[in-house]
Parts: C-alpha cells; structure tokens; sequence
C-alpha cells in the first residue's frame, strides 16, 4: 500500500485502535499525559484563582458534600496528628495547634467539581506553603502525596502546593471544619478539581516518587487536575 | 436577478476540471476536483472525533445534567444511555479529553491550510453571496426556482460552511472556559462566566447537531455523486459547469475515470505514450493549473 494511502486510511485506523482494549487503554494514557502536560504548562504560580464577597457564599449548609464512602471516618479530633514524612528535614507528628500556629488565610473561592457544579465557600487555614517551609520540606521535591483517614488518597505537585491560595483548610465559613467536611484538616486547593481537595488528613509524605496517584486518579480521572 | 448576476462575476472553480466525450452515448461529461485530499482528510478525521466528543460529552452531562446550582439540584434533561459514550465520568472525560485535542488540531490544519492554499474562498460566506441565500432557501422549500449554480456551493451551502466553522470556534472557545477557568478565566468573562460557558458549549453541541441534521439531510437529497466527491475529491457532471464542447476532445468512458487512468502519467502506464497528445485533459477554472495524478482521482 502507498504511504498516501496510509495516510488516508488513518482516521479509520485510529478509530479501528479505539476499538481495541488494551491499545485504548494505551492511547487514553498518552492522551491524559498529554492533558497534564498542557495543564503544567499553562499553570501559574502568581495567577490567583477569583476571590468573591460575602454576598456570593453559598451557605454552610447548602455547600454539597461529595460522599465517597463515609460521611465521617471517626476521627479522634482530641488526640489527631498530621504525619508528615519524606524529603523533609523534620519529619514527624504535627498538631492542629502547631498548624494553626501559621498565619491564618480566609478566603472565599470557588470549589469546581468534575461533574460540572461549583459552589463559592469561605475557607480558611494555613498556607500549604507556610506549612512545607514550618517542615523543612525540600521545595525542589516533585509530588506531595497525602493519606486520608477514610482510605482516600491524593497526591499534587509542589508548584500547585506552593500555590499561595493553597490551603491546609481547618475552618469553613470562620468556624472550625465540621465532620461531613473533613475535620480536623483538608485540603482547599482553588487552582484543582474538587477531588484533589482530600478531606480527614492522616499523612502527607514530600516524595519524588509517588507510590499511587489517587482514588479518582486510579480509577481514570485526570491526574493533574488543574483548573 | 441583480445578485446572481453579482455572484456570477467572481466564482471560484476548482483548480482541476476534466472534461471529456462518453464513447457510447457521444455525451460530454466533466469532473471537478472539488475537495483536495488536505479537506477530505479533515472531513472524515473530524466526523470521527464530533461523534466521539458529541457522545462522550453526553456522558460528562449526566454526572451534572442542570445549568443550576449543586442544592437543589434540577435536572435539565435526562440523556438516553444509548447516546452516551464511556460508561461513566472518569471514562467519558478520557475520551473528551483526549479527542479534544485531535479536534483542536484538525481544526487549526484545516483553517491554516484552506487560507494558505486559496481554498477558501469555495466555502466561505461573503457579502456578494448575502443575495442569494433566500431565493436558494425559497426553492427548498418549494417556493421558487431554482437558482443557476455557478460555484461548487451555493450561497446557502456557503452560509452552512461557514456557520459550522463558527460553531467549532465556539464549542473550542467555551470547552477551554470550562476546562480551565482559574487559569483561562479571561476566556469565560465574555461567555458571562463559567455557568454561562457551559451553557454555550452545550448550545454548541445542540447546533453541530442542526447543522449535521441538515448536511445529511442535503447529502441524501443531492445523490451518490456528492458523497463519492468527499471520499475522491472529484464531483462527477457538476452542476455549474455549463456543458461545453471540449477544447481537446478525448474520448473517456465513466468507468476509467473512476478507475483512475485518465490522467495517468506515461511513464508508469507505457501504452498510453501512444495516446499521450489525447490525454491532456481540458483545464478551466481560475485555480492554480496543475495536472491531475493517478491518486487524485482514484
């Protein structure tokens, strides 16, 4: 057959290698690598996400909560401590009360679901950012990678961690973070897809090497997520 | 009849015309070169990935099928399963996502290659075509004459072209506002916000699926030949070619044309040396002159 006429059978081609499983899968991978890529690039550290006033909040209690197999895991809130381990220079177990130590950020922005809703919240919290630097976390590290009490797990690049708008969220609408929404601490990351906001934090390893990508992620959602 | 004679000043043939006698029936027969490989290629690439984006777009909807907010939550319409394309959100953005940007590039290589090449100006709607929309639109609907073709595509052809362009700009415009609104915020503002542009990427889809309504629609009503062109190029007895005797007569039958021999080249078909001084075809047309290849026309 002629290289032309390669050429013109191509789109039948590509659709014939849709068809297949195991090359989909394979084309679906290089795809959302490329979608990531695409995302990396046009990220900006210094781009703030919108803030919005008062008047936009959706109250507390119509701000929809995306269970994803409990409501509430069951943590002890007197006795929680965040693990923090990796390419840090002190590694351990930190309080609420050290956290909460770090200049306090409150802002109102928009939480983007993949589904397609949004809904504006105040949250409030450390910088990510202050907290890596309180940990002596290795800036140049490529991926933080957090487990959840309830079995859910994230993992983010340092540029989006380092975001200023990034938080380690443990207050909505000024009050501390209610159970349904991931008490003690969770993530608020107004530059992400709502899934990579992971609620009820247990651990949070600074790491060149992730060891998994995330619940969603694993599953098929786009990993990088940005928005 | 002001306009038409308008429209009839500058038509825009295409590059390559043939024209010859059927041996049987002493007919003169013409074949215009109408759709360059480049614009057939985008055709059926783009037809792949519309389905796709279309169905798997579908899927995405029904995770969130409202333009309201999260609570409480209104449905806007349920999709039918059969419709949708990746099982669930995960799979169906996968799809979009990555068919997105074949669209995307599609998109950019037709447009680049249909200003660079002068192409354009068979599909693209100006102001001397204005006139003629309506009186094409009044004989669809059985309410006028015909009117006298003298382009590959009429004025509402032209309009119809032109219009699924602007909507592929549209539905590439609001999907970025949705995929990246924090990063790409500038692009929502005009749409009214990122509620508003995933508004108008669904008014989007809903318009490619008039105007694909329609173009099927036409494609039935116009017959086999304007099918066949998309796939060859070549439109067989084209309408706004007024029928000529040709200039160097040479003697075809139907059959070689679309066999691809016509203009095949001496060298790789040595018994047509003989024939040589026969078989160049008559050329018309305002395009730029270059002679037909064997693939071109098989």
């Amino acid at each position: 057959m002629a290289r032309r006429d390669l050429l013109k059978l191509s789109p039948l081609l590509l659709a014939a290698a849709f068809a297949v499983p195991s090359w989909r899968a394979k084309l679906f991978g290089a795809g959302m690598e490329f979608n990531d890529w695409i995302s990396a690039a046009i990220f900006r550290r210094e781009h703030l996400a919108r803030t919005y006033s008062d008047a936009d909040l959706v109250p507390l209690d119509r701000f929809y909560v995306n269970t994803y197999d409990l409501d509430d895991p069951g943590i002890d809130l007197d006795h929680w401590t965040l693990t923090v381990q990796g390419d840090v220079k002190h590694p351990g177990e930190y309080t609420l009360v050290q956290i909460q130590s770090l200049s306090r950020q409150r802002q109102n922005t928009k939480h983007v679901c993949v589904e397609g809703w949004d809904s504006i919240g105040r949250f409030g919290g450390a910088r990510l950012a202050d907290f890596l630097q309180m940990v002596g976390a290795n800036p140049r590290a490529r991926f933080l990678y957090m487990e959840c009490a309830d079995d859910y797990y994230e993992s983010l690049d340092m540029a989006t961690a380092l975001h200023p708008q990034s938080l380690l969220c443990y207050e909505m609408y000024d009050q501390p973070l209610e159970r349904v929404h991931g008490a003690p601490v969770r993530l608020s990351l107004p530059t992400k897809l709502g899934y990579k906001s992971a609620k009820y934090l247990q651990l949070l390893r600074v790491t060149d090497v992730m060891p998994k990508k995330g619940y969603w992620e694993d599953q098929g959602y786009d990993w990088y997520a940005g928005i | 009849m002001n306009t038409k004679v308008e429209a009839v000043a500058r038509p825009y043939l295409p590059a390559r015309i043939l024209r010859w006698q059927q041996e049987k029936t002493g007919r003169s027969r013409a074949a215009a070169y109408e759709h360059p490989l480049a614009v057939r290629y985008c055709h059926w690439l783009n037809t792949i990935s519309l389905v796709i984006l279309a169905a798997s777009g579908l899927q995405i909807f029904m995770a969130f099928p409202s333009f309201g907010p999260k609570i409480p939550q209104r449905d806007f319409l349920h999709v039918p399963s059969f419709l949708a394309l990746g099982g669930w959100l995960g799979g169906a953005l996968q799809w979009h996502l990555t068919f997105a940007w074949v669209y995307i590039a599609t998109g950019i290589f037709y447009v680049g290659y249909q200003f660079a090449g002068g192409n354009y100006r068979q599909v693209l709607l100006v102001r001397c075509d204005l006139g003629g929309i309506w009186p094409m639109a009044k004989y669809y609907f059985f309410r006028g004459r015909k009117p006298n073709a003298v382009e590959p595509y009429n004025p509402l052809q032209k309009l119809a072209y032109t219009s699924a362009i602007l909507i592929g700009v549209l539905s590439v415009w609001t999907g970025l506002a949705i995929y990246k609104p924090v990063q790409l915020s500038v692009l929502a503002w005009p749409l009214g916000g990122f509620h508003l542009a995933r508004v108008w990427h669904f008014a989007a889809l809903c318009l490619f699926a008039a105007f694909v309504m329609g173009h099927l629609t036409m494609v039935a009503l116009h017959g086999w030949s304007n099918l066949v062109s998309m796939f060859t190029g070549w439109k067989r007895d084209p309408e706004y070619l007024p029928e000529e005797s040709p200039t160097e007569s040479f003697e075809r039958n139907s059959a070689e044309i679309a066999e691809g021999v016509v203009a095949a080249s001496p060298q790789e078909n040595p018994k047509e040396n003989s024939r040589e001084d026969l078989d160049q075809p008559s050329y018309s047309g305002r395009g730029r002159r270059e002679k037909s290849t064997p693939s071109d026309i098989e």
